[in-house]
């Protein structure tokens, strides 16, 4: 198998509470290859969005990376300097944020915007191939040349959240980290910032972690799935594995919990979803509290991942014991 | 959905309202939004209407005016074949009773300070219904009601300690408190989580099952509006364009950008992509003269027509109704 772009083995990172170190990331697990793209899905709470701050080593103050390795491009991104990593950030690995188009500076012109995310990182640029390279990204997000010179406040929201795509792709990094970025935004508007993602990952071959509470829209975007539940990784696979065989039951649940549309309606009435439960984990698997079928063995330990296929695997004691 | 009760429990007929801001100090005169613009519903009893819109179309405007928290500038609001616009004293707070209102976050629409007993207890303070004892056992019934059990663990909580499908379930066991025949649920599944927002659409409807309450649910997503709805309505920037049975008007939808929805919808799991592809990569300009207001995003719009003039309802077949000039 060749080396993948990012390779995360066991990753752990804790917040530092008054009662302890409590971690929000638990020995998580996966790879993204070039061109590839992995949908991280869990609810809110679930430390999906901790990833990708640690994978920037963007942490808040209180949180640190208590265990594991992310290998990325020959480095490994958890021990490498600050220095280097800095160097990293945003031209090697960028980062596309939740409601980040209101991040924009309102009294500057996007093209500056844009033209100083690049002169930053690349400062020996020529001012023509840095007007050059703001044109094409603005021509790759789909926003008119005539509108370059236009003040964020003139923008749509979604609008301003291409403008936060071309900058986030200004350096040519070869992954990033797209964090719950159409939650904002309306539907039409989502569809079509969702198209605009897939296209520039296509063309410009780029890993992406795609992090998102909408299995519909990960299911939308991405070559592979990994659920999320209260730290730990449940479920991980290729997308339509995880989609058509669901083999863990916090998987299925939200699987099950996903209304399409259909002639025929749902029948809400009639399937079982779990009881409203407050997830309060004391060791053993972290789905416990809701699962519907929890044993002995559950609260005792997590269980080992358990290979469904060469790509599919998931972490449940019960695995393979149903259907 | 079998066949209910057909008069309307509350009729809207051409209401608009329009939000001014105020003239500013320099002189310059303020601006008119109309927020909503001529909408006529009929909703009847039983039913659980739709409202599908995206932020801004004026549903939420909606929503409040049919509780009486804002008044319209122009059209009727019956309830009941009632107007409802000014009634004042025993009619008003009559009314009241008969009509509660689910909000969308509910971090911001219960307060702090109240436990969950006070919480849910308050509605029946406010109406003056039962004692001391009376009141307990309502609330408790409430709160079992939206499947808050046993509900004893649950009355000398506060907001805090309750998760938000929790916080949820309180503010439906607060609007249900009431027994009231009208329910207003404004996105109420917005701020949750996939799962949990499942277990609200099935307690909504049972709630329709079991007590027969009538429902206005505004949503912004058509798979909601599709599983949970009998009929539904499309609103776009204040005014009503598509109007029919759920099935109808989601599955085969005849307004542009009814189309231009479904077809932004995720595409997950096999359900086909319809492709309809409404939407101009590019818009065109705003008409000056009345128009319909999708014309500048329009594929489909004809010049010299869209641009020109609002269209009119058209009934289609079966209560399907369209506004477009293309029918």
């Amino acid at each position: 198998m060749t080396t993948a772009l990012l390779e995360v083995d066991n990753l752990s990172i804790g917040y530092r509470t008054a009662s302890g170190i409590n971690l929000a990331v638990d020995g998580v697990s996966f790879r993204v290859e070039r061109g590839g793209s992995l949908g991280l899905v869990g609810e809110s709470g679930c430390g999906k969005t901790t990833i990708g701050m640690g994978l920037m080593r963007l942490l808040a103050s209180n949180a640190r990376i208590v265990s594991g390795q992310a290998r990325f491009e020959g480095e490994d991104l958890t021990t490498v300097s600050e220095e280097r990593m800095r160097q990293i950030r945003w031209r090697r690995i960028s980062m596309i944020f939740q409601a980040a188009m209101n991040a924009l500076n309102p009294v500057h012109r996007v093209q500056d915007q844009i033209a100083e995310a690049i002169i930053t990182h690349e400062p020996d640029l020529s001012s023509h191939a840095v007007a050059h390279r703001s044109r094409s990204l603005f021509d790759l997000v789909k926003i008119p040349e005539s509108r370059l010179r236009d003040y964020p406040h003139q923008f749509s929201g979604g609008m301003r959240q291409r403008v936060i795509i071309a900058m986030a792709l200004a350096c040519n990094p070869s992954l990033i980290i797209a964090d719950e970025p159409t939650t904002a935004l309306d539907v039409i508007v989502q569809n079509q910032i969702l198209d605009a993602i897939g296209t520039f990952q296509k063309e410009m071959n780029i890993g992406m972690i795609f992090i998102s509470h909408d299995l519909a829209v990960v299911a939308d975007v991405c070559t592979h799935i990994g659920v999320m539940h209260a730290g730990s990784m449940v479920e991980y696979g290729l997308r339509q594995e995880v989609l058509d065989c669901p083999g863990h039951p916090y998987t299925r649940m939200l699987v099950g919990s996903l209304l399409t549309l259909s002639d025929e309606p749902a029948d809400l009435a009639g399937l079982v979803s779990p009881t409203p439960n407050e997830p309060s984990i004391s060791g053993g698997c972290p789905v416990q509290t809701i699962c519907p079928n929890a044993t002995a063995a559950c609260r005792r330990g997590q269980a080992d991942w358990v290979a469904l296929s060469r790509t599919h695997r998931v972490r449940c004691q019960h695995a393979g014991e149903q259907h | 959905m079998t066949t209910r009760a057909t008069s309307p429990i509350l009729s809207m007929t051409d209401v608009t309202k329009i939000y001014r801001s105020g003239d500013s100090l320099l002189g310059a005169s303020g601006s008119r939004v109309v927020a909503l613009d001529r909408i006529s519903i009929d909703i009847n009893a039983g039913e659980i209407f739709g409202l599908v819109g995206e932020s801004g179309s004026g549903k939420t405007t909606a929503s409040r005016l049919i509780v009486g928290l804002e008044s319209p500038d122009d059209g009727r609001i019956r309830f009941d074949g009632k107007d409802i616009v000014g009634l004042k004293g025993r009619a008003k707070r009559e009314f009241t009773k008969q009509v509660q209102v689910i909000f969308q976050d509910p971090y911001q629409s219960l307060n702090a300070h109240f436990s969950i007993f006070d919480t849910v207890c308050e509605p029946l303070v406010i109406h003056g219904i039962g004692d001391r004892a009376s009141r307990r056992v309502r609330v408790c019934e409430a709160l079992e009601t939206a499947e808050l059990t046993p509900p004893e663990a649950y009355l000398n909580r506060y907001p805090h300690q309750l998760s938000g499908g929790q916080r949820q379930r309180v503010a439906i066991a607060r609007a249900m408190v009431l027994e009231p025949r009208f329910l207003i649920a404004d996105e109420p599944t917005s701020m949750l989580d996939a799962s949990i927002s499942f277990q609200i659409f099935r307690l909504l409807h049972r709630l329709r099952e079991t007590f027969g309450v009538t429902m206005l649910f505004i949503t912004h997503s058509l798979a909601a509006a599709r599983n949970l709805c009998d009929r539904v309505g499309v609103i776009y920037r204040g005014r009503l364009v598509e109007l029919g049975t759920a099935r109808e008007t989601i599955m085969h939808p005849r307004h542009p950008y009814t189309k231009a929805l479904l077809d932004a919808h995720p595409r997950f799991g096999g359900s086909k992509h319809h492709g309809f592809d409404t939407l101009l990569d590019v818009e065109r300009p705003r008409p000056e003269t009345d128009h319909c207001l999708f014309y500048p995003r329009c594929r489909l719009a004809v010049d010299n027509t869209c641009n020109l003039q609002a269209p009119k309802m058209k009934n289609l077949d079966a209560g399907h109704r369209v506004s477009c000039f293309l029918f």
